[in-house]
């Protein structure tokens, strides 16, 4: 999807959310709102989704979006410059999507603690996490995220 | 074998009366049949022609030459002459037509035409005759055989040839050489003949004054070959000529070589589908190997609709029952699939004739049809073209009709040709077409001032003043006295009637109990119930009636069948009868069905209704109404049952109970509680203490009138009924306080809890969860795993209501524990509860663990064929792919639906189910950098979804992919 699109993504969740559907539930759209906030790097939408999403993940224990509320949790603190609570969420997420084996969002989740560890100036761990993150995208074909990962490890 | 190609001589065969042989003498019938098919392969096989198909026992034979042909026939009917047979005399009809076929790939022959003439040929003629084609005889007559020679019997209009054949017949030495006149109708009468009746002698069946409603349909004809599915709808007075009319439109697409189905309809009405049956068994007989080459789900639900033809087929298969709605969903998919078939190569021409009369099932499944194939979202959609004839003054009555016309017209999916009377002028024309003569004025004012310019009127008309010997023919010409001593009959009815008159006292008689029989009525049943039981004699009155022109052998269908030539014979001979007479007449005639047929209970339930035997008529009913029930023909059944309530006496309590609860039970099935919930209520009043002691019956009442309610679909009436519903909990829960728990008590419980949420706004989900705890745990206590299975579905839609989803999957993989027990063996419910435990698992994010419930589930939907619950579950697997970053494998799901997509040439919820695969893809192409595609397929997706919706603003949390 391209990235501009997800303001719309974000219009059209948001007035799901005022439908009721047997299959689609309040977990389901606060989940995709706040991951739509991290993909536009929307920290209001994502300070006000994200926590959101995190209670109803916790709610139902459901382990993809609890990945998916910490690694937008974690971006909200990234872009609110707070590094070291940034990384200990998105590393919560990581752990949580490895456990899942869902390898493009590990490569998402690890794109985004190169993002922590640079904006940390540190980096080797930078370069590490970027690493791992292209080597998940490369594998999973997903050719715009490895050449932005491409791109972040260049100006290092 | 090496069959003739382009211009090729074709030999037919057909054994006169091989239906009565068969049934009269079943010990020696086979021997002679036996017998019969050795001599005629001989002979055809000795002259180098080659039999290239048998249906039944008529032969079908190609030769190169058509001397071979004529050598072959004379072989045969010499053959067939000097056999010694036992008793079973067979004598065979032969016609012979050379003209271009070609053969395909499937070794069979194309060149409809050459093929069409050669059986109306053979049809035309009798045992023992054959009967040659001008275009044979020119080949031949310098040529023939010794001993043989050429007779010219003039021209022939035949049947659903467009223009008159001229045919001569074989004269072979030793052999007899003098038949009844052909059976069809003079083309036009040398003045020299007089073999021939005066009422031959008229030229019938020209179509006049339509040329400019002959364009229009022709019009929609061209549009249906151009691939843009038509409705063709025919209207007018009765004998205005809808059917003439539609005749003649079928004998000029058949002229091009197009496939027409016929279904005719019949005011005394018939089973469900009756008319789709005919259809579907013309389709049978004009293509035989169609049986091979439909799939076998198809060919499953099609015969379904045409058991006569299903009985020919034993082997045949037979598809998994799924729910109502599916089901029917599915055989109308499946006729869909057919007309498509037999579309493929030529288009396609559906019929049905005196649409007013047919059942609202048929209607429904033609409607089905005719949307289908002009909707753009169809994937494959048949070249066809339906046209309906039917009575404007009928609509009042016909409200099943009068629905799908204004379907039909809103969906502007018909046209609409209305026949109008002939105007003085075209009344002119037709009066000189049948007489072959000019018309002189006085006698055209005379006709058309009585008869107003009704076709069916003015034929009838003259017919009378023929038979009444006011119109002569002498000296080549026609003979009438001054107009004053003429006396033209005023009314139609008095035309038919003196006609009928005319005939012998027992054709009148023969002809009168036939008309309580029906528009078609079959030899055996009116010689059985005819008083006299005389098979001569009542041969000789229907040899009066057919020379009379008031009936007509009906040919193609099983036994020996007659049809009156026009609906208003029967109609005119029926109310002329008195009512005490009709009543016994009706009652000879169902004996006679209930001896000959005693499977045709919609016939049983008709007449025994009409001789007011209402033991009876109540006994048919019910058995119509089941199997109207079973081919999902509600309204049949409904119709069925109301009569059989109508006529139950009022001492017979028990009976009418039960025909109360099965009325009501198919009513609230299809949602009109509104009709359903007093009859539910009149059966708890004539329920006295003795009938029920455990109230187990009354529980059931109230829980159906609770269920009707629930489910009725408008607003307004779930409203009105508010008060009933909640008197009916409170008497219900009342009842089952007071007693010892049984499944019913279960089973009340569990309604409660679906009619807590269902249509309840707000939803009251804590009483849901309330209701369903006490039917879990009564289930589990009387240890009855059906209605725990049940309840425990309650509970767990109940939890999903108050967000308990980790409880929900308990529940659910509780219930899937219950439904692998072998006693349930309802495999759609088992891929249902599968499914429903994939789907909650997916709910909770258990994607790893939902998988192989979806897979199994998948797999048993394939069984059923249950398309609705296939796309449900391939759509749940894709979320779960999608989500779990398994691009590869959501690739696989798209190439299943796609493959779907062909099997199933439909169907607006594969459409959406292909948006939503559409939109996820678009997304894989999206995070794979194909942006291009990603675009296309996202835009895909989205026209999908608002196409399917309407509006961009229902483009909401259900779509929000």
């Amino acid at each position: 999807m391209a990235e501009g699109e997800f303001a719309l993504v974000q219009k059209y969740l948001e007035i799901a959310l005022h439908r009721t559907a047997a299959w689609v539930g309040d977990h389901d759209l606060y989940a995709m709102l706040a991951d739509a906030a991290a993909q536009q790097r929307d920290q209001a939408a994502l300070q006000k989704y994200a926590p959101l999403a995190e209670e109803f993940a916790s709610r139902y224990d459901h382990k993809l979006y609890q990945a998916i509320a910490h690694r937008a949790q974690g971006m909200a603190y990234l872009l609110a410059g707070e590094f070291s609570e940034a990384e200990s969420r998105l590393n919560q997420a990581l752990e949580l999507f490895n456990s899942l084996s869902t390898r493009y969002q590990i490569g998402r989740t690890l794109f985004e603690l190169g993002e922590a560890a640079a904006g940390q100036s540190n980096t080797t761990k930078a370069r590490d996490h970027f690493t791992r993150a292209l080597e998940a995208f490369e594998a999973m074909g997903a050719l715009p995220d490895a050449a932005r990962t491409h791109e972040k490890m260049a100006v290092l | 074998m090496h069959l003739p190609s382009g211009t090729v001589t074709f030999l037919f065969t057909d054994i006169e009366g091989s239906t009565k042989l068969a049934r009269d003498l079943p010990d020696t019938w086979e021997t002679a049949r036996a017998r019969h098919h050795a001599i005629l392969r001989a002979a055809i096989e000795a002259h180098h022609g080659h039999v290239f198909q048998i249906i039944g026992d008529s032969f079908s034979a190609a030769f190169h030459t058509a001397g071979d042909a004529i050598r072959a026939a004379v072989q045969v009917q010499n053959g067939l002459h000097h056999e010694a047979w036992q008793d079973a005399v067979i004598k065979v009809r032969i016609g012979i037509h050379t003209g271009r076929a070609e053969i395909q790939e499937n070794s069979e022959y194309h060149g409809y035409v050459a093929l069409s003439r050669v059986q109306r040929v053979t049809s035309a003629g009798h045992g023992g005759q054959v009967l040659l084609s001008l275009a044979t005889q020119e080949l031949v007559h310098d040529e023939l055989p010794e001993g043989v020679q050429l007779r010219d019997i003039g021209e022939w209009q035949l049947k659903d040839v467009l223009r008159p054949m001229r045919l001569y017949q074989l004269l072979i030495q030793g052999l007899p050489t003098d038949f009844a006149p052909l059976r069809s109708t003079p083309a036009l009468i040398s003045a020299e003949d007089t073999t021939i009746s005066l009422l031959d002698r008229i030229v019938r069946g020209k179509l006049i004054g339509r040329e400019r409603e002959l364009m229009d349909a022709n019009l929609c004809w061209q549009k249906t070959i151009a691939g843009e599915g038509q409705a063709l709808l025919i209207s007018g007075e009765p004998g205005i000529g809808k059917t003439r009319f539609t005749r003649e439109l079928m004998g000029q697409v058949k002229t091009s070589g197009a496939t027409v189905l016929i279904g005719e309809c019949y005011a005394e009405g018939g089973a469900p589908y009756a008319p789709i049956a005919q259809i579907i068994q013309d389709a049978f007989t004009q293509n035989p190997v169609l049986l091979n080459l439909l799939p076998e789900y198809v060919l499953a639900d099609i015969l379904t609709l045409a058991p006569t033809v299903r009985a020919r087929y034993a082997d045949a298969p037979i598809n998994q029952p799924l729910d109502t709605e599916s089901e029917q969903e599915r055989i109308y998919d499946s006729m869909l699939e057919l007309c498509a078939h037999l579309s493929l190569r030529t288009p396609l021409m559906l019929f049905l004739d005196d649409a007013h009369w047919a059942d609202p099932g048929t209607l429904s499944l033609l409607r089905h049809l005719a949307r289908r194939s002009r909707s753009t979202l169809q994937k494959t959609r048949p070249r066809m073209m339906t046209v309906l004839t039917y009575r404007e003054m009928e609509l009042d009555e016909a409200r099943a009709l009068n629905e799908v016309l204004l379907d039909l017209n809103r969906e502007r999916i018909a046209t609409r040709i209305k026949l109008t009377r002939l105007n003085k002028e075209r009344t002119r024309d037709m009066l000189t077409t049948m007489f072959a003569e000019v018309t002189t004025p006085d006698f055209l004012d005379g006709i058309y001032r009585e008869t107003e310019g009704n076709p069916f009127f003015i034929e009838e008309v003259c017919k009378a003043l023929v038979e009444s010997g006011k119109l002569t023919y002498t000296d080549g010409r026609w003979h009438r006295p001054s107009m004053d001593e003429l006396e033209i009959p005023q009314s139609l009815r008095l035309a038919i009637q003196t006609r009928v008159g005319r005939l012998p006292p027992q054709a009148q008689e023969a002809l009168t109990l036939a008309s309580v029989i029906g528009r078609e009525f079959d030899f055996d049943t009116l010689l059985h119930s005819n008083e006299h039981h005389d098979e001569d004699l009542l041969i000789e009155s229907l040899e009066a009636a057919t020379r009379a022109q008031l009936i007509e052998e009906v040919k193609g269908k099983d036994g020996e069948r007659y049809s009156f030539v026009h609906a208003l014979i029967p109609t005119t001979l029926y109310e002329g009868i008195s009512s005490r007479r009709r009543k016994r007449a009706h009652e000879r005639v169902a004996r006679a069905i209930e001896k000959l047929s005693p499977n045709d209970y919609e016939s049983l339930t008709y007449h025994f209704s009409a001789a007011d035997d209402s033991m009876k008529a109540v006994e048919y009913a019910r058995k119509a109404a089941e199997r109207a029930e079973s081919l999902y023909a509600y309204d049949a059944a409904i119709q069925h049952l109301r009569a059989a309530l109508d006529f139950v006496e009022s001492d017979r309590l028990e009976l009418r109970r039960e025909l109360l609860e099965h009325l009501a039970d198919i009513l609230s099935l299809i949602h009109e509680g509104v009709e359903a919930v007093p009859l539910y209520q009149e059966f708890i009043s004539l329920l006295g203490a003795k009938d029920d002691p455990t109230n187990e019956i009354k529980i059931r009442l109230h829980r159906k009138i609770i269920n009707a309610i629930s489910r009725m679909n408008r607003w307004e009436d779930i409203q009105r009924f508010e008060s009933v519903l909640k008197e009916n909990k409170v008497t219900g829960l009342n009842l089952i306080e007071n007693q010892p728990p049984h499944k019913e008590t279960i089973r009340f419980l569990t309604e409660l809890s679906i009619e807590s949420w269902l249509h309840r706004v707000p939803q009251d989900w804590d009483s849901a969860e309330k209701y369903a705890r006490r039917a879990v745990d009564l289930a589990e206590q009387l240890g009855e795993p059906r209605q725990l299975a049940e309840a425990l579905n309650a509970l767990s839609n109940s939890y999903g209501g108050l967000g308990l989803f980790r409880e929900r999957v308990d529940l659910e993989l509780r219930r899937l524990d219950l439904i692998r027990d072998p006693r349930f063996t309802d495999i759609n419910k088992r891929a249902d509860v599968l499914n429903q435990a994939g789907a909650v698992l997916v709910y909770v994010g258990e994607y790893a663990r939902a998988m192989p419930h979806l897979l199994e589930a998948e797999k048993l939907t394939s069984q059923t064929r249950d398309m609705d619950q296939l796309l449900g579950i391939l759509r749940v697997q894709s979320h779960c792919l999608y989500l779990t970053d398994q691009w590869d494998e959501l690739t696989k799901i798209e190439a299943k639906w796609r493959a779907l997509e062909k099997q199933y040439p439909k169907f607006f919820k594969l459409v959406w189910a292909s948006c939503f695969q559409v939109a996820l893809n678009a997304s894989v192409h999206a995070r794979r950098g194909d942006m291009e595609q990603a675009e296309k397929l996202r835009e895909e997706a989205r026209n999908l979804m608002i196409g399917l919706d309407g509006t961009e603003e229902r483009f909401g949390r259900d779509n929000y992919y």
